[in-house]
């Protein structure tokens, strides 16, 4: 159940490293220069040129190109990703707030998941804290794509065996999202048995360790009842269960510096371009 | 009041027999199935948690009780898996009417079906992670554990069984709490996954390691799949483990939608089969097992295993009647085995074994000589020992040596401190170094894993006080052959010194595999044959008292020119004599070569394997390695590949100016580039000249979109490397490297996210501003306490998450009141400008780069 194979897409990184331009083939050139046997820059003495400045493109160099690399790799060697999760009826999971009712539509049953990546990347965090701040940081994010491209694998999987029983799945909400309180989170792991079954905790404070991990609820409806729910919008009418601009209940969606620049945290990234 | 507590006594002393019988029996001991999964059959509905039925159905609990006692349970466990506090924070429960009832009902199910079975408190990990992945406190941890434990001892129970643990340190804290507070056998059983390791990276051998130092009478797997999935894992625990081992599967996986799980009693048992033969002592079921489970695995048994034991356990059966059964086993001694004894310590996530073949211990985790670690010691900011021992680690280390040894400063708290911060960001294992037991025992206590203590040597009052802590924490032991007489010159009165100290070692229970040898290294310009009777100690220790050897080696090159020659040839001539373990600097890579090819001249690297990959990885001008290089790129064995491919490309970086090289985040460049420039320049003009600038330039571009954060990190890094030579020259030009000012950083209480305020750091630090670093999850009182008793003009603060937002505007508040003066910078994700005044920070700063204008604009 847990034989998902991770991987992190460079150009996904890129991006949400500040990067919009980055293109993954131009990297992989920019790296290909780097591991000739003779380096090229040597006749041409870089002094000239000062770097970064002249750029037009905002792709990265060389070097940060092949870190960004390595702590991909990296972090997809650590990582222990697993997940649990459970099917309740909607009446059994009372839950606050208006956002995530309205997330679940008309959908008659919940699935209740949690997942981690485990502290085995956290260790590697923070250790690379302490030689080189910049793959830690790197690091840090390829962790956060990662845990999001798991649950990905697994909502997308869950989502179709359900289409094939001729049900839909909506998209994850995750307590902290919209209206719905942080708090919630611990309730989801008590029910799913999280730190038993996967090693996940919440500590006193509501925020769950290992810190790579993710809890969340989709609801799950027969494809009639719900297609006439939600808007005509291409994606919704392929699966009711997609709301058409994910970051609508976000928070941060008014000072969210990615989306201003055009981009995204990732959350949606496969449900709103499928 | 006598009479009870005598009577008490006398119940307990009987049930550790009782437990010492019920091992010695032919048969592996037969446990009880599950409790949580049965009471769901019964009607236990979905978030109620199965403790509340010992109040509210207790005829239930009772009678599941007697299902597995009649099926053949010769020890029950008590329903109390969640009863501790931390487990019981968010209900109506206590733990100790849980815990009572819970062990009375067992003792009653017991009366009644079969009076000789034991109850086993079952104690489970308290659902919170400790530090430094979460934020539960160790002392929180063992108090709680301890209050668990004392209750189930009042209550009557007769074993103790930590179950379903996943983190070693958890599990560590459950021992010391266990034995420190009752004399009941202790069980440690641990979930692992089928890969081997448990959800906090334990590995088999570091928890066989744990558990048998902590004194526990048996260890075991529990939980997490079924036999089949974890039979590897078991055989590995029955390789390493001197202990019975106890193993307790669930019945296979839980199908998500409907809760059941896979495999039948049939199965079950039939999965099981096979491990019966191996030596297995305490066998039960765990999640998704019933009574009929412990049924057919009794019937399993009976039919099976009519034959004795394997021998592996001999020294439980051939002497059942042995006095104090608290007192740790000692196996009997091994001098007639020809080899050396060999040590194993360990950490969370690593065993390492002394013994097997030469290793290094890291000396660099040590005040003396080293001022940032006096200062780090000073300021009660381990960020410096965390920083040295990564570098160590990665430099390939085996073992770390800690000290926190200063004058004027409370080395116990140091001690305490520095142990929770190293082993936050290294995996390897701790050798602790004082010579005041308490600071050892501070060590001891809240090392995660098992630690080697160095040292204990032969004077009277040191062994009164240095064995007994070694006996009672089963921590490894470094001897050192002094006594009340000094250091004897010759090597025969070395060993005759060490042996009297065995002697002693072995009297108060410490095992002999516990002891390592120091052959003591002199200083050869004051001792002229103080080498020779070195290496002879060496030689005698391994051919007499057959234990492993250590050595400090740098003490032997003191007072003379050229010292890393004089270490390097005696370190080549140790090995030669049979050293096992040497402190030493593992940042220099000579001690690393001269290793591997000792170990490839001496068949001790098969196929000359490491030392051929040693070679390989090698650039072909090995030989000429400048000082430079030799710190800055220690020759790991298991090379982090693709990292260097880019740096070590071309060493031509004098055509590149200090500022183009800080400005692309070259940083070994920038070093070459600010050496350069110290030939022509004074330091202070280069770092103001040119350094500040190509870091303001770096810093406006961030902000102005055109950096990313990758890559002014990697120009603060090129900053960082350029300072190093330019702070050594101010240094050796009688200069002072004045601080900018001082800058007090903390996350809030609460937040566990403190990658941003490590950021922050970074740049600050750039600019010479003295950083103390509270770290993360630091309560607000921590907070004002330390800004005023430091006189702080500026304080950071970060938060990461809305839930945490509170604490900082709690922490503002009291910062506000008790230091009017000091000024508030603030960053984290969730913040926005109008929050943070708000709240009453005097800078919001969304970035690292504006909060070093906060502090210039503060230190102004």
């Amino acid at each position: 159940m847990n034989d998902f194979h991770v991987t992190i897409p460079e150009e996904i990184m890129l991006r949400s490293l500040g990067y919009p331009d980055a293109n993954p083939d131009r990297i992989a050139d920019l790296l290909a220069e780097t591991a000739a046997p003779e380096p090229a820059k040597q006749t041409s003495p870089i002094t000239h040129e000062p770097s970064r400045q002249t750029q037009t493109t905002h792709e990265p160099d060389q070097q940060t190109a092949a870190a960004i690399r390595q702590a991909i790799k990296k972090t997809e060697q650590t990582i222990r990703p697993r997940f649990i999760s459970r099917v309740l009826k909607r009446e059994e999971l009372a839950l606050p707030g208006e956002d995530i009712q309205q997330h679940l539509g008309k959908a008659e049953l919940v699935v209740i998941l949690a997942a981690t990546l485990g502290n085995e990347i956290d260790f590697a965090i923070r250790q690379a804290q302490q030689l080189d701040m910049t793959e830690a940081v790197l690091l840090d994010r390829a962790a956060s794509l990662a845990i999001e491209e798991y649950l990905d694998l697994i909502e997308n999987n869950l989502r179709n065996d359900y289409r094939q029983e001729g049900f839909y799945l909506t998209t994850r909400f995750s307590p902290g999202y919209g209206d719905l309180p942080l708090e919630t989170g611990k309730r989801l792991l008590d029910l799913l048995d999280a730190r038993r079954k996967i090693g996940l905790t919440v500590n006193q404070g509501g925020l769950m360790t290992p810190i790579k991990s993710v809890s969340c609820i989709m609801g799950v409806g027969a494809w009639n009842s719900g297609s006439n729910s939600t808007d005509t919008d291409g994606s919704a009418t392929e699966n009711p269960g997609i709301p058409p601009d994910p970051c609508a209940i976000c928070q941060r969606n008014k000072t969210c510096a990615l989306r201003q620049k055009g981009g995204y945290c990732g959350r949606y990234r496969k449900s709103t371009s499928k | 009041m006598d009479a009870t507590e005598n009577r008490q006594a006398n119940n307990q002393q009987a049930h550790n027999q009782r437990f010492e019988e019920l091992l010695t029996q032919n048969q592996p001991i037969l446990l009880d199935g599950a409790t949580g999964t049965v009471l769901q059959t019964q009607g236990l509905p979905a978030g109620e948690r199965p403790e509340r039925w010992n109040l509210t159905h207790p005829e239930k609990i009772r009678q599941l009780h007697e299902a597995y006692l009649r099926a053949g349970s010769q020890i029950i466990y008590s329903n109390t898996f969640g009863s501790s506090a931390h487990k019981l924070a968010d209900t109506d429960l206590n733990s100790a009417e849980i815990i009572t009832a819970a062990v009375t009902i067992a003792k009653e199910a017991r009366d009644r079906v079969n009076p000789s079975a034991l109850i086993a408190f079952s104690c489970g990990p308290l659902g919170e992670l400790l530090e430094p992945s979460g934020s539960l406190t160790f002392d929180e941890a063992y108090d709680d554990f301890t209050q668990q434990v004392t209750l189930a001892k009042a209550a009557g129970a007769d074993l103790i069984v930590f179950e379903t643990m996943t983190d070693l340190y958890e599990l560590k804290a459950a021992l010391l709490a266990a034995c420190e507070n009752s004399t009941l056998p202790v069980i440690a059983s641990m979930s692992f996954e089928p890969d081997g390791r448990t959800f906090g990276g334990t590995d088999v051998a570091s928890f066989a390691a744990l558990a048998e130092s902590l004194h526990a009478a048996a260890l075991g797997i529990n939980c997490s799949a079924g036999p089949t999935d974890l039979a590897p894992v078991v055989e590995q625990l029955l390789a390493v483990s001197e202990l019975p081992v106890l193993f307790k599967p669930n019945a296979g996986l839980p199908d998500p939608t409907t809760g059941r799980y896979s495999l039948t009693e049939e199965d079950f048992v039939r999965a099981f089969e096979p491990l019966l033969a191996k030596s297995l002592r305490l066998i039960g079921g765990c999640c998704g097992t019933t009574p009929d489970f412990i049924a057919a695995l009794a019937e399993l048994r009976n039919h099976k295993l009519v034959a004795a034991p394997s021998e592996p356990t001999s020294d439980h059966s051939s002497a059942p009647t042995s006095e104090a059964p608290s007192a740790p086993a000692d196996p009997p001694a091994t001098t007639s085995n020809a080899s050396t004894t060999t040590t194993t310590i360990c950490s969370a996530t690593r065993t390492v074994e002394i013994g097997a073949k030469p290793l290094f211990v890291g000396e660099s985790l040590n005040p003396t000589g080293r001022k940032r670690l006096k200062q780090a010691l000073k300021d009660r900011d381990y960020s410096a020992y965390q920083a040295s021992a990564s570098a160590q680690e990665q430099a390939g280390a085996d073992i770390l040596d800690l000290n926190c040894g200063l004058p004027g400063i409370d080395e116990v708290q140091a001690m305490k401190a520095a142990v929770i911060a190293v082993q936050a960001v290294t995996s390897l294992p701790i050798q602790l170094d004082s010579n005041k037991p308490s600071v050892l025992e501070a060590g001891l206590r809240y090392c995660n894993g098992k630690p080697l203590i160095n040292s204990c040597n032969a004077k009277e009052q040191e062994m009164t006080q240095v064995l007994p802590l070694a006996a009672k924490y089963g921590a490894a032991l470094i001897l050192l052959p002094i006594d009340e007489n000094g250091i004897p010159p010759t090597a025969a009165g070395r060993i005759q010194v060490l042996e009297k100290l065995i002697a002693r070692a072995l009297s108060y229970g410490i095992k002999r595999s516990n002891l390592i040898c120091d052959a003591l290294v002199m200083t050869a310009s004051a001792e002229p044959e103080g080498a020779a009777v070195t290496l002879e100690t060496i030689r005698l220790t391994k051919q007499q008292l057959r234990l492993p050897v250590l050595i400090g080696l740098s003490n032997v090159s003191f007072g003379l020119p050229n010292r890393p020659l004089l270490n390097r040839v005696f370190y080549a001539q140790a090995l030669a004599s049979g050293l096992d373990l040497a402190i030493l600097n593992p940042e220099i890579p000579e001690y690393h070569e001269i290793r591997a090819a000792h170990m490839a001249l001496h068949n001790m690297d098969p196929g000359q394997k490491n030392y051929l990959a040693m070679q390989a990885a090698q650039p072909t001008t090995a030989q000429s390695t400048t000082a430079q290089a030799a710190t800055s790129q220690p020759a790991t064995t298991q090379s982090s590949s693709t990292t260097q491919a880019t740096s070590t490309t071309q060493a031509a970086p004098t055509t590149l100016t200090l500022y183009d090289a800080v400005l692309r985040g070259l940083d070994k460049e920038a070093r070459e580039a600010a050496k350069a420039q110290l030939t022509s320049k004074e330091p202070l003009d280069i770092i103001n000249e040119t350094l500040i600038p190509a870091l303001d330039t770096v810093g406006s571009r961030f902000a102005a979109g055109t950096f990313f954060l990758p890559q002014l990190l990697q120009s603060a890094k090129a900053a960082e490397a350029a300072f190093a030579p330019l702070r050594q020259a101010i240094k050796s030009r009688g200069g002072d490297t004045r601080e900018a000012g001082v800058i007090l950083l903390a996350t809030v209480q609460g937040d566990i996210h403190d990658i941003g305020k490590n950021i922050a750091k970074t740049l600050l630090e750039n600019y010479g501003y003295r950083i103390i670093d509270l770290g993360k999850d630091v309560p607000p009182q921590t907070i004002v306490e330390r800004a005023l008793a430091e006189n702080i003009h500026l304080v950071g603060l970060s938060a990461l998450m809305t839930s945490t937002l509170p604490a900082m505007e709690e922490t503002i508040r009291l910062l506000h009141e008790a230091l009017p003066s000091c000024k508030i910078m603030c960053g984290g994700a969730v913040l926005t400008p109008d929050y943070a005044r708000q709240i009453g920070a005097d800078y919001y700063c969304p970035d690292a780069v504006s909060g070093v204008a906060a502090a210039k604009e503060v230190f102004s």
